[in-house]
């Protein structure tokens, strides 16, 4: 996830090295799922006053996002052959229009303010994901939000970023200066389960399930196989099971072994009995068949550091304890109780300046597996979202050890040919 | 008859507070009818910024600190809330040891009673509407006509006192405390809040492009009227403090200055006026400041919803309510030494202020056709150059003489 915050006043380079203005505002199409399109660079100084004329002042460049090579913390690099554009119809500016405007959120009846914009890189496309309307998104601009969040925890208040999805908010409404909130409850049929997924968890439990408890159930019943292992864990935690029933009848059978795995062993039984006889004994077998736990696969051979940790001293980290691990794919992030809270790979780390901080380019969503996860849904899990070694936690997410891939395939395989 | 009154009158007459009260009672027991030097190009200057605050708000619908944060971004905001935060804070003290003041005057322990008044402006604040205290501000005003009479009583000398508007003949040289002075009295007339304040509440009452020139009307004449009875103010207490030439340490003092029109009376009437315009003061100060915050940042803006509902908002009424009583309590604070500051801070902070309203003002994007005409630039670049340079001399002029 970027912030535009952090992007914002970035220099623009060309693969040569010259300086060719610093960014000031990105340009997005006006659709459905907006995507960033274009740069837009000013040259020279900035101007606080004349956010308004950008487009008669001369001293302006606008470049398609396809000629943008690279960037990171520092600056933006074209590629060689950069052309020059110019605004769409449907085009509109990221700061201009939408920043800083005012959202009106029917569902609470309250004006609040974007504070930030959040983006998401799908693909090979950046899309806007949402906006920030809290506390975070303001501190982010002045680079206290870190701090901040240090300060509320030391006080036990818990510290959330407020976010509203693309999904909520009236697009027509803003060429006219005003964001309008759908109320959500409405609007949530039509967004796409995934998205919604995303969205959840962004958002604090209490109003999750508040969510979860207006929709339709097959809809749910959607949302709930896409929200990422972890976060599906703490929402099931608090569904009653006569409220799960239905959802759960209303799964695709994997998906359905899925969610019934995580779930504690009494609540599990009570479960499969109130489901409908035919289901209940689907999914029995599915269970039993697969009921070999993970102990014997985890492997030790892993490496955990905290988030605020810079780029250099993890790399330290790699160099000197790392010598005998079989395979490191994933460095882990936990915090002091070591928690699992975050994740990143090699690559991601070697893309990184010395100095930057852990927290900056982690991943929040992990994918996980606990000690009574059968192999076939570890395995599932592995293959489902593209990695090479999955964490297993125990209770309170803290982290036992590592899966990989390599470790599985083979037991797995035997089972193919074994039936 | 309310109902025809709107935001023009409202916002001047709050301009005279304790905070007012004070400052003119102060400066002209310092310097006479002097104090008054300039007070026609003030009462200009405060219709013009009205004016053009209030034609703002007409015609975006916005605040002035809407447009700061939809126009300048986070960083000027946060920037620019903070510095409200303080000058607000300073008239938030003002009027709270206001309320200290009267209740001395009455002979009540303050030291209780000032706590549970701070209490009752909060349950004020609410549970009350904005109706309610819009009455009692007009009420306030005919506190002023005591001044009124007192000044024709004291038989004072009329055409010094307008010569003295003119150019201050009465100073023998302009030196570092006089103009220190000066800006005390420009900033407690026109002030930082005022003007966040106008913009907020022209906005919420929902004025149309067509009320503009009504609009224009009301803020003149609110101009008008608050800077006659500073005028009355500054002739009566010229008249009867400065004559004899007492120093006004404590509202005891100050009561002198009606003694003409009320004689043993005075200390009453005056503790009562007194403490009905602290009231006014530590309830809407205080709310200018939330409501300036709600639009900066976009919290919850509303005195309608309930604590839990707008936590933001409340917080940062009952934050200046609380820093006011505590610095009221200190018993060797009195209204009458620290009100100059409070009013010099104002004053001083202007010029910032008048930057953003000639930007928005002139802005087409926002005003469409309703730009501020060549005069009304004229008269705000000239007197945010003249407050600056005055603030320069003032600042550099006092490091120089400790």
């Amino acid at each position: 996830m970027l912030y535009f915050s952090e992007l914002g006043n970035k220099q623009v380079r060309s693969s040569s090295g010259e300086i060719i203005g610093r960014l000031d505002d990105l340009i997005f199409s006006f659709q459905k799922t907006p995507s960033i399109k274009k740069l837009y660079i000013v040259k020279g100084r900035k101007r606080f006053f004349d956010r308004k004329r950008i487009l008669d002042k001369e001293q302006k460049v606008i470049i398609p996002l396809e000629y943008v090579d690279r960037f990171d913390n520092e600056q933006f690099i074209l590629k060689k052959n950069f052309q020059e554009s110019t605004v769409a119809e449907n085009e509109l500016f990221l700061k201009k229009n939408l920043l800083d405007t005012q959202v009106i959120d029917i569902e609470e009846n309250n004006i609040v303010r974007v504070n930030d914009v959040l983006i998401q890189k799908v693909g090979r496309d950046y899309i806007i994901f949402g906006v920030d309307i809290g506390l975070a998104g303001l501190l982010r601009w002045i680079g206290l939000e870190d701090a901040a969040e240090r300060f509320f925890r030391t006080f036990r208040i818990t510290f959330y970023n407020q976010v509203l999805s693309w999904s909520d908010i009236q697009p027509l409404e803003l060429t006219r200066g005003r964001v309008v909130v759908k109320s959500k409850f409405n609007s949530l049929q039509s967004v796409h389960p995934a998205d919604l997924a995303d969205y959840l968890e962004t958002q604090n439990l209490k109003n999750s399930m508040k969510l979860i408890e207006g929709i339709d159930k097959h809809y749910v019943a959607d949302v709930l196989s896409e929200l990422s292992p972890a976060y599906q864990v703490s929402i099931l935690r608090r569904i009653s099971v006569d409220k799960l029933v239905p959802i759960v009848a209303a799964m695709h059978l994997d998906d359905a072994i899925d969610i019934i795995a995580v779930l504690a062993k009494k609540k599990q039984e009570a479960l499969l009995e109130k489901l409908p006889h035919d289901i209940s004994q689907q999914i029995t077998n599915l269970i039993h068949i697969s009921d070999t736990a993970l102990g014997k696969f985890i492997s030790p051979d892993y490496l955990a550091v905290r988030s605020t940790e810079t780029t250099a001293s993890v790399l330290k980290k790699i160099k000197n304890s790392t010598k005998n691990y079989s395979n490191l794919d994933y460095i882990y992030v936990v915090n002091k109780q070591n928690q699992l809270v975050g994740v990143f790979s090699l690559h991601d780390l070697l893309l990184q300046k010395n100095e930057t901080p852990v927290y900056k380019f982690m991943t929040t969503r992990i994918v996980t597996a606990t000690l009574s996860t059968p192999l076939e849904i570890a395995y599932r899990r592995i293959v489902k979202y593209k990695i090479t070694a999955i964490p297993v936690i125990v209770d309170e997410r803290q982290m036992l050890g590592v899966v990989t891939i390599d470790d599985i395939s083979e037991a797995v395989m035997n089972r193919i040919y074994a039936t | 008859m309310f109902s025809i009154l709107g935001p023009g009158i409202i916002s001047a007459v709050a301009d005279n507070d304790a905070g007012g009260v004070a400052t003119y009672t102060v400066a002209a027991s310092l310097y006479g009818y002097a104090a008054q030097f300039l007070i026609i190009p003030v009462t200009v200057l405060l219709g013009v910024t009205q004016e053009v605050g209030s034609r703002i708000a007409i015609v975006s619908r916005r605040g002035l600190a809407d447009l700061i944060r939809e126009r300048f971004g986070v960083k000027w905001s946060i920037g620019i809330f903070i510095l409200l935060f303080i000058t607000n804070q300073a008239v938030v003290i003002q009027n709270v040891s206001g309320i200290r003041a009267s209740l001395t005057l009455l002979n009540l322990p303050y030291y209780i009673f000032l706590p549970l008044v701070i209490i009752l402006i909060w349950l004020l604040l609410l549970k009350g509407n904005f109706k309610t205290i819009q009455r009692g501000l007009l009420i306030l005003t005919l506190f002023y006509f005591v001044y009124l009479i007192s000044a024709f009583q004291s038989h004072p000398n009329w055409l010094r006192a307008i010569e003295n508007t003119f150019w201050p003949i009465d100073i023998k040289q302009f030196d570092v405390k006089y103009i220190f002075t000066l800006i005390a009295v420009l900033g407690t007339t026109i002030t930082a809040w005022g003007q966040f304040f106008i913009q907020s509440f022209v906005k919420d009452k929902g004025l149309d492009v067509v009320n503009l020139k009504h609009e224009k009307f009301e803020v003149y004449a609110g101009a008008f009227i608050t800077n006659f009875f500073s005028f009355m103010i500054v002739v009566a207490v010229s008249a009867t403090i400065y004559a004899n030439g007492i120093s006004v340490d404590d509202a005891a003092d100050a009561a002198h200055a009606i003694t003409p029109f009320a004689g043993e009376l005075a200390y009453i009437l005056f503790s009562c006026g007194l403490f009905v315009a602290s009231i006014m003061g530590a309830s809407i100060v205080p709310l200018s400041t939330a409501y300036a915050f709600s639009e900066f940042f976009g919290f919850e803006r509303s005195l309608d919803k309930s604590f839990s509902q707008s936590k933001m908002f409340y917080s940062f009424l009952i934050i200046q309510l609380i820093i006011g009583l505590i610095a009221a309590l200190i018993p060797a604070l009195s209204l009458f030494q620290l009100t100059l500051y409070a009013s010099f801070l104002n004053g001083a902070i202007l010029p910032v202020i008048f930057f953003f309203l000639i930007k928005f003002s002139n802005d087409s994007g926002i005003m469409g056709r309703h730009v501020n005409t060549k005069g009304e630039n004229y008269i705000l670049l000239g007197s945010s150059f003249v407050v600056l340079m005055a603030v320069l001399i003032t600042t550099i002029g006092s490091f120089f003489i400790q």
